[in-house]
Parts: C-alpha cells; sequence; structure tokens
C-alpha cells in the first residue's frame, strides 16, 4: 500500500523533471537562431528596460503583495466554487445553498479586509 | 459532508464577528486612521463586552455538550448510512468529524474565552486611553480567543494545522505589537523563526502519518490506520509522531522547544505574555491530549518509543525551568520560566491520560472506543480531569499574578525583582493579592493550584501504582520541584511582606486592572470550595469525551 502509493508521487516527479528537460532540448533543437538586440533585452512586460535589475525596492511594496497575494487565493477559490456551482443546484440543492452562503460569508471577510486597509490608508502611496 | 449541530461553535463564530465589527469601528471612528490614534468610539470597552457574551455563550455550550455526548444519529453522508456523534462537526464519509465539540473541547474553549477576557481588562489598564491602533489589538486578540476556541476541538490533522497556524499568525503580530520597542520587535521576530521552523517540521510529521495509515486526515481514522501493518512500529511511525509532536510542543514552550519563551515573554507587552503563557497554552494542550490519546497510543503507552521521550521532555521542564527561574531578577522572566515548568506539571496528567486510555484498551484485550468508555467510568474520579483542574488553577492564578504585574509595573516603570521591596506598605492590595497568586503557582493549599497538583499528581500515582512506576517517579519530581518553585515565589512574598523598600507613594491602578485581578483572586481562593462540583464537572467532561465520543466512525 504505501510503495504502491509512493511510486506515484516518483512518476509524477519523472514525468515533470522528464517534460522540461526534452521540451528544452528539443526546442534547443529545432529552433532558428537569429539574434537581435531586441530579442536579447531583458523581458519586462513590454516595457524597454532601464537601469540595472539589482536595486532597493522600497518596503511599502509588500502591503501591495500581502493585499494582492489576498485577492489571489480569492480567485483560486472562486473559479472552482463558480464553476460547480450550478452543477450541485440540480444535483444536491441544499449544498449548492450551503455553498453559496458560505462564498457570500468568505468574499465579505475579504471585504471588510479591504475596506479596513483602504481606510487605513495603506493603499496610498506616500 | 454532514454539518452537525454548528451552534457548538457559536462562540467562536460570534467571536469572529465580533472582532470583525471592532475592526471596522476602529477605522470608522478614528481620526486619523492611518496613525491609528485617537478614536472617537470606545474599542476598548467594546471588544472585553462583546467577549462577555461570547464567554456567555461559551458556558451555554458546555452545559449543552455535556447533553449532547454519547449521543449519536444516522445520517447519509454521500448516500451511505453513517452513525454520527452529536458532538461532530463536518463529518465526512465514515463519520469522521473535522471538529467535535466534546465536554472536553468545550470547557478549554471556555477557558480560553475566559483567559481573553481577562487579558483585555488588563490591556486597559497596561495601554491605557490612548493606544495606537487599539481597534486592530482587541480585534486580533478576538480572533487569537476564536483561533484557541476551535483548535480545543479540532479533531482532523488539516483542522489541527489551520488552527495551530491560525492563533501563531495572530499570535507572532501580538508579540511584536509594541513596534517602535525595540524588543517587542525582537519578541515577535524570535517567535516566528522558531515558530515557522517548528510549523513546518509539525507539517511534514502530518504529511508522513497521512501516507502511512493510507490517505486519512481525521484522528479517529488514522488511529484505526495506525494500528493495522505495523505502522505505529515502523521507524516512519516514530519519525511521524515525535515530528508532529515539535509543533504542539513549541506551543506548550515545552523543553527543548522552550527557547522562544523567555525573549518573548520579556519583550512581549505584558498582557499579550500573559495570553501566550495561559490562552495559547490551553489550546496547545488541548490538541496534544487529543493527538496523544487518540492517535499516539495504539498499543501500551510503555512500549511506544515517544511516550518515553515525553517522560524526558517532562522530567526536564520541571526541572529547567525551576532551576532557570530561581536566578531571574526580572518578573516577567520569572513567570516566564516557572510556566515552562507549570507545563510540565501538567503534561505529567497528559501522559497520566495516554495510559488510562491504553490501560483500559489492554484490560479488555480490545482498544475499542466503546470499551474504552465503559472502562474509564470505573477509573473514576481521577485522571486527566487534573489536566483540566490545573488548567482552570492556572488561568486564574497566573493571569492574576500578571495583572498584579502590569499594575505594579506601570506605576513603578520597571519589572524588575527588587522593586517588589516593601509593596505591603504601598499597596496592601495588590500585594496581598500577587502573594496568593504565587502561592497558588507554588501549589499550597488552600489555593487552586494546590487542588490542580493534588488532581494531577494523585492521579498519576493511582495509575503509576497499576503497573508503571515511571508515572510515580514523575510525580515525585514534580512534589520535589514544587518545593524547588516555592523558594522563588515565596522570595518575592518575602520582599513584599518583611522588607523594607524606598518608601515611595502608593499605588493605585485602574479600575479594570483590579477588577481583573479580583477575579482571579475569588476563583484562586474558591475554586477549592468548589471542588467537588469542578470535579464533578471535569470528570463528567473528560469521561464523555475522548477518545470515546472524539468521532464514533460506523466501520470501527
Amino acid at each position: 500500500m504505501l510503495a504502491k502509493d509512493f511510486l506515484t508521487v516518483a512518476i509524477f516527479m519523472i514525468v515533470g523533471i522528464a517534460f522540461v528537460t526534452i521540451t528544452l532540448i528539443a526546442a534547443w533543437v529545432i529552433r532558428p537562431y537569429r539574434p537581435s538586440a531586441e530579442k536579447r533585452g531583458t523581458y519586462e512586460c513590454g516595457e524597454i528596460p532601464t537601469g540595472p535589475a539589482w536595486l532597493q525596492f522600497r518596503v511599502g511594496y509588500y502591503i501591495y503583495a500581502l493585499i494582492f497575494l489576498v485577492f489571489d487565493v480569492e480567485a483560486v477559490f472562486l473559479f472552482p466554487w463558480a464553476a460547480q456551482l450550478l452543477k450541485f443546484k440540480t444535483t444536491n440543492h441544499a449544498l449548492a445553498v450551503l455553498g453559496f452562503v458560505d462564498m457570500v460569508i468568505f468574499v465579505a471577510v475579504l471585504a471588510v479586509g479591504l475596506a479596513w486597509a483602504w481606510k487605513k490608508g495603506v493603499l496610498e502611496w506616500k | 459532508m454532514h454539518i452537525g449541530h454548528i451552534i457548538l461553535i457559536s462562540p467562536a463564530i460570534w467571536m469572529a464577528f465580533a472582532a470583525i465589527v471592532v475592526l471596522l469601528l476602529g477605522v470608522v471612528a478614528a481620526k486619523r486612521p492611518d496613525k491609528g490614534l485617537d478614536h472617537y468610539f470606545p474599542t476598548q470597552y467594546a471588544a472585553p463586552l462583546f467577549t462577555a457574551i461570547g464567554l456567555l455563550l461559551s458556558g451555554a455550550v458546555v452545559w449543552w455538550s455535556l447533553m449532547l455526548a454519547g449521543v449519536t444519529s444516522q445520517a447519509a453522508i454521500n448516500g451511505e448510512a453513517t452513525s454520527v456523534s452529536a458532538t461532530g462537526l463536518f463529518v465526512t464519509s465514515g463519520g469522521h468529524a473535522q471538529l467535535t465539540v466534546d465536554p472536553f473541547a468545550a470547557v478549554i474553549s471556555f477557558i480560553a474565552l475566559a483567559g481573553t477576557f481577562i487579558v483585555m481588562l488588563i490591556s486597559l489598564e497596561h495601554f491605557g486611553e490612548h493606544q495606537a491602533h487599539k481597534a486592530e489589538y482587541y480585534t486580533l486578540l478576538m480572533f487569537a480567543a476564536v483561533a484557541a476556541s476551535l483548535a480545543a476541538a479540532a479533531s482532523d490533522l488539516i483542522a489541527i494545522y489551520l488552527l495551530i497556524e491560525f492563533l501563531s499568525m495572530v499570535s507572532y503580530i501580538l508579540a511584536a505589537y509594541a513596534k517602535t520597542d525595540r524588543r517587542s520587535a525582537e519578541a515577535g521576530l524570535k517567535y516566528f523563526l522558531y515558530g515557522a521552523a517548528c510549523s513546518a517540521i509539525m507539517l511534514y510529521g502530518m504529511s508522513l502519518l497521512f501516507g502511512i495509515t493510507g490517505g486519512n486526515t481525521s484522528l479517529s481514522a488514522i488511529a484505526a490506520g495506525f494500528t493495522i501493518g505495523g505502522a505505529a512500529s515502523s521507524g516512519i511511525g516514530w519519525v511521524a509522531i515525535v515530528f508532529t509532536l515539535v509543533g504542539l510542543g513549541f506551543k506548550l514552550a515545552l523543553v527543548p522547544f522552550h527557547f522562544w519563551a523567555p525573549d518573548t515573554y520579556e519583550g512581549a507587552p505584558t498582557p499579550v505574555t500573559a495570553f501566550l503563557s495561559v490562552v495559547s497554552k490551553a489550546a496547545g494542550l488541548a490538541v496534544i491530549v487529543r493527538f496523544l490519546t487518540v492517535v499516539a497510543t495504539p498499543g501500551s503507552a510503555g512500549t511506544l518509543a515517544w511516550y518515553w521521550i515525553l517522560v524526558v521532555l517532562t522530567t526536564l521542564s520541571m526541572f529547567y525551568g525551576n532551576l532557570v527561574a530561581i536566578w531571574q531578577r526580572n518578573i516577567k522572566r520569572m513567570l516566564a520560566y516557572s510556566s515552562i515548568a507549570q507545563v510540565g506539571y501538567i503534561m505529567v496528567g497528559v501522559l497520566t491520560a495516554m495510559h488510562v486510555f491504553t490501560r483500559s484498551g489492554i484490560l479488555m484485550g480490545a482498544p475499542d472506543a466503546s470499551v474504552r468508555a465503559n472502562i474509564s467510568d470505573k477509573l473514576l474520579p481521577w485522571d486527566i480531569q487534573g489536566v483540566l483542574i490545573y488548567l482552570l488553577a492556572y488561568l486564574f492564578m497566573n493571569l492574576g499574578a500578571f495583572a498584579v504585574v502590569i499594575a505594579v509595573g506601570n506605576r513603578l516603570g520597571s519589572d524588575s525583582i527588587d522593586n517588589y521591596a516593601g509593596l505591603m506598605k504601598r499597596s496592601p492590595f495588590y500585594a496581598s493579592a500577587l502573594a496568593v497568586f504565587l502561592v497558588s503557582l507554588a501549589g499550597i493549599p488552600p489555593t487552586a493550584g494546590f487542588l490542580g497538583k493534588f488532581f494531577i499528581f494523585g492521579g498519576a500515582i493511582k495509575i503509576g501504582i497499576l503497573g508503571s512506576p515511571e508515572l510515580v517517579v514523575l510525580a515525585a519530581i514534580g512534589v520535589v520541584n514544587s518545593i524547588i518553585s516555592a523558594y522563588y515565589y515565596l522570595n518575592v512574598v518575602r520582599l513584599m511582606f518583611f522588607t523594607e523598600g524606598e518608601c515611595k507613594p502608593s499605588i493605585v491602578g485602574s479600575a479594570a486592572a483590579n477588577v481583573a485581578i479580583t477575579i482571579s483572586l475569588v476563583l484562586t481562593l474558591g475554586l477549592i470550595v468548589f471542588a467537588k462540583p469542578v470535579s464533578d464537572l471535569t470528570a463528567k467532561a473528560v469521561y464523555t469525551s475522548s477518545p470515546a465520543s472524539v468521532t464514533t466512525p460506523a466501520e470501527r
């Protein structure tokens, strides 16, 4: 029982490593090689990169990172929930209502967090 | 999934709701929310009021869970008829509950809320009217109470991990709450670094438990899976249990996971220290009792390697805490070390509990939940109820001691023990109250601390003479340590009453502090008067609780 369960994990790891390795090697073999200055530049979401990357970031960024993380996690929960809710509406109505109420509470709690951060002035850049 | 009597966690739901209200009140009513200053609305009074209501609800839940204990019903879970315990919440297939609000959990939850209430009263004294970010402070305390109260009921690895983390996260922030004070920041950081490491080790242990017992997260399912295929005696089973105990040992500040405790206790704002030393520990103890008695005693406790590790750690905790406390010149630090020793005493009760449940299994030749329940009736009146009684006593005597330390420390501007010289002349009330709390911590009759020690050591000896001599030895070590601890506790009493301090004006604390001290004082002295009802209630709580009604899975 034990060995079989961990075999799944081992296969998952091997396939994961092999997939990345094979993809990179295949791309290296079949891709054409025509470098230009733009292609070799650092990718910064379409912006033209300026200055070195080793600069100090304002510590204030972490608050944005935290608030972003909260809503990122919310999205992770919301999508599968939304996808399943309609299905449950027909199969298990009580569970669907419960799920809806739960999610409303969850979103409301997060909204309170955002309202607090807003009012507290955390979102203002100073 | 079967939801169960969700109203059993109504104190936690109420506290979470109230915490959000307090948080919003704080920003809506503030002149300069960004500076956390000058609230128009006195959130510092709203929070204790809400907590008092939560405490009443919690008392009702204690009574109600006693009524519900042992009641089972049939429910269809995933289309399968399953026997469901009435105290189980969020029951999944097989009848495994994620939260079990059995009377044991209800009593611990009551202790957590009562502790939070007293901590709020002493916070009023400590921080005063113009506290920065006070709404956030009280919100965090209330969330910590929610986490502690639910952790007491957690009967599933995921619930245990999430709630312990919830409690820890809030505690880290609270420890570093006075963020402009370097020592408070240090306290928070130290606590966080130790906590993060221990939590990672615990999670690894839990993942191993999940793996070797066939993919179960529920404690009762793991207990069933742990006995088959030699999982319990395998090396990996050993590692899984010991790693999980690391995380729980950290919450209890058990030696050798205590390194954070003295610095964190000294640096954190004193009300937070009081909270960490009582409420946080009560939650950790509830989880460790549930974990050890349900999962980690598949056979006779005496044959388990981790049982012997715990025996050694308990002994070390008692000796280390007391011997180091003797040398402390700062009263907060002294109480921190003494609390390490206090956890050692309570762990003697927990180890006794491991024996009670395994012994009852051995006697009948079948470690079955229902059999254990029948047998444990015959083992009345002493064993793990000692843990509950001691926690009740510890709650009031330790919080009371901290309340006096805050009231006095605020007026003196120092926590040095030397400054307590001649306190009797300056404030007879505080001096005599502190004397009672310290005498109680030392376990001298007729105080609550004596009652707790009586039940714990009495229980250990009673179970020990049935064939586990190490429990008798532990009880003896506990008594020796109580004598050692009397030295440094009574030294403070001697300073207060029998030495001349510098003549300074008398000390008068705020009303909130005096209320907190009076409540603690009455209960520290009164618990022994109500020894019989308290003993009956806790006995009932224990014998209608774990592991018999931790869950009642149909297939077991």
